[in-house]
């Protein structure tokens, strides 16, 4: 058993293949603590991470003969996405990953750090970008409706007012962003 | 104006994404969003080791109890592939015979066992690697859940769980074995252990071998219960003993071979496979010297019966994970399945009188096991465990 700890991740997912039950643990043993974290990241619920983490083994021995994995880990990591994101459409408990999008966009209306600021700058425009069109003017309306709500209000103010100005100031603040492409968006959605 | 529910928007999208008709957009969102979490930190960096340690045990297990349920169809595989190799074919081919009559299972004749049936009633996992080693203070630790590595320390001796299932004593000093350690395998266990001399011993389900952590210049003396196979590391100044309850010892001096004590099976034999033993009956004064190959029955009444010509194999396949019998009655297989799959075995009816013979891999489970024997038409039942019972109990029917 211990020889196994020696072996390479291709070494191991080709014992695992011909059903070696060791090759199988070791892989366990090499990987859970990755996939434990990453799970644990998006939905807070160290039970459930768990489970998580065993599903994904199980599901890994029982389909063993069949999936031909190259890359172990990026299989795993995959694999526990799925899990995750399977968990979150399915409990009616809160996690992170479905519960935080809306109070992230929206704080990150208030963030003064730049990086912060560029993820979910990039995140909103996925996400309108995902959006179907009628979704999407609900949401653009709603979260209009925050922003002219917060401090924000006036820099869309002047933004409407003089869209011109504005994009030619653009800076790198966020607010200024956003501010540009909602209304942007909003008039091409008209 | 309408209110936007972010949550139930992103769970649309997350079911498009399981099932694949997520558009790019929509994939690339769910990653980015997914992907944005990454930076949190982890929460295992929060625990401390032990509880690390814990968590992967207690998954570990979880996990190896799956794959061992999930054992008889990979263990099917395997023999229907031995034969296909016609690798010693008669050796992995079961052969049952039925009241004198033969019958020989061919590869075409070998089939997957109904899933079915077996998915239906309830299950007996197998026997594995699980003993408890108990200390010179009495302190016990239970060897299947300890990793590997060094366990403890007694006198200049040092203890270590060398792999699954293997213990060994090194470096055994000059002080005379005082201290005595004993390693007991439960019913449904089995376990190896390297002894302070460099001796082999390997315990069978419902067995305990107890030794000094160091043995004296003089002697190596062990006592043993249930059954053993020992391969004595040669040392011509100190004699090896082993002393079965009050009624046997076996004195040799560099050997192989099985000693079965089960208190069930009525007599105690000392099966010699190599090398040379004598077997010594309390109150019999008159030694048996055995070669190899030769086996020695002492009956409760204190008799010693030699018989010459034993099938070693089958007397020793325990310890090379099977079962093999060769025209054994029901309740000699019965025995055996009972100490390894840790059951009651009860018959309705009068006993079959169909005799058994064949192999079967001990890592199937029982209805498996149980199955390959229906096809001499055998008829059992499994019954389901009591709530809080350890035990399972197999029914054999008229």
């Amino acid at each position: 058993m211990s020889s196994y700890r020696t072996h390479s991740e291709l070494q191991l997912t080709a014992l695992l293949r011909e059903g070696d039950g060791e090759a199988f643990v070791e892989i366990y043993r090499r990987n859970w603590r990755m996939m434990y974290n990453s799970a644990f990241k998006r939905l807070r619920d160290e039970k459930q991470c768990e489970d998580l983490v065993q599903n994904v083994f199980t599901d890994l021995w029982e389909r063993r003969g069949e999936v031909e994995i190259d890359n172990l880990s990026a299989y795993l990591s995959t694999a526990v996405r799925f899990q995750v994101i399977k968990h979150s459409t399915r409990t009616r408990d809160a996690s992170p990953l479905t519960d935080t999008l809306e109070s992230s966009l929206i704080s990150s209306l208030r963030s003064e750090d730049p990086l912060i600021e560029k993820e979910i700058l990039e995140i909103v425009k996925l996400w309108i970008a995902a959006l179907p069109e009628k979704r999407r003017e609900i949401f653009l309306m709603h979260y209009m409706e925050e922003l002219s709500s917060s401090r924000i209000a006036e820099v869309l103010g002047v933004s409407q007012k003089t869209v011109q100005n504005q994009i030619a100031t653009a800076t790198n603040s966020i607010r200024d962003q956003l501010s540009k492409i909602l209304f942007i968006l909003l008039i091409a959605a008209n | 104006m309408k209110p936007f529910d972010h949550r139930q928007e992103l769970i649309i999208i997350f079911r498009k994404y399981l099932d694949g008709t997520a558009t790019p957009e929509e994939k690339q969102f769910v990653e980015a969003w997914y992907g944005s979490f990454e930076k949190e930190p982890g929460i295992l960096d929060n625990y401390p080791e032990t509880g690390q340690e814990l968590l992967e045990a207690r998954m570990e297990q979880a996990l190896r109890i799956h794959i061992d349920n999930d054992r008889p169809r990979s263990t099917w595989k395997t023999i229907t592939r031995n034969i296909r190799l016609g690798r010693v074919a008669a050796a992995a081919v079961l052969i049952l015979s039925l009241a004198g009559s033969w019958y020989y299972f061919t590869n075409t004749g070998l089939r997957e066992p109904a899933q079915t049936a077996m998915a239906a009633g309830p299950d007996l996992a197998p026997g594995g690697n699980r003993a408890v080693l108990t200390l010179s203070n009495g302190k016990q630790i239970v060897l299947d859940s300890v990793s590997t590595g060094m366990l403890a320390r007694q006198g200049n001796t040092v203890i270590h769980k060398v792999e699954d299932g293997l213990v060994s004593y090194t470096g055994e000093g000059p002080r005379a074995g005082q201290d005595f350690n004993t390693i007991t395998a439960p019913a449904g266990g089995k376990y190896s252990v390297v002894l302070p001399d460099g001796s082999r011993v390997w315990l069978n389900a419902e067995s305990s071998i107890t030794f000094p952590t160091a043995f004296s210049p003089e002697e190596r003396s062990v006592k043993i219960s249930g059954e053993v196979y020992f391969e004595i590391a040669k040392d011509a100044r100190r004699p090896f003993s082993v002393q079965v309850g009050a009624l046997q010892k076996v004195r040799v001096l560099g050997t192989h071979f099985n000693i079965n004590a089960y208190r069930d099976e009525g007599n105690i034999t000392t099966t010699l496979l190599e090398g040379s033993v004598e077997v010594l009956a309390s109150g019999d004064a008159r030694p048996v010297m055995l070669k190899p190959g030769e086996q020695a029955a002492l009956s409760g009444s204190g008799r010693i019966n030699v018989r010459g010509d034993i099938n070693t194999e089958e007397i020793v396949a325990w310890k090379n994970g099977m079962f093999q019998f060769e025209k054994a009655d029901i309740e000699t297989v019965m025995r055996q399945f009972s100490r390894w799959y840790n059951v009651d075995v009860i018959y309705e009816g009068p006993l079959p009188s169909k005799t058994f013979s064949g192999k079967i891999d001990r890592k199937v489970n029982a209805s498996e096991a149980l199955d390959i024997l229906s096809f001499t038409g055998l008829n059992f039942r499994i019954e389901a465990l009591p709530a809080g019972s350890k035990k399972g109990k197999i029914v054999i029917l008229p």
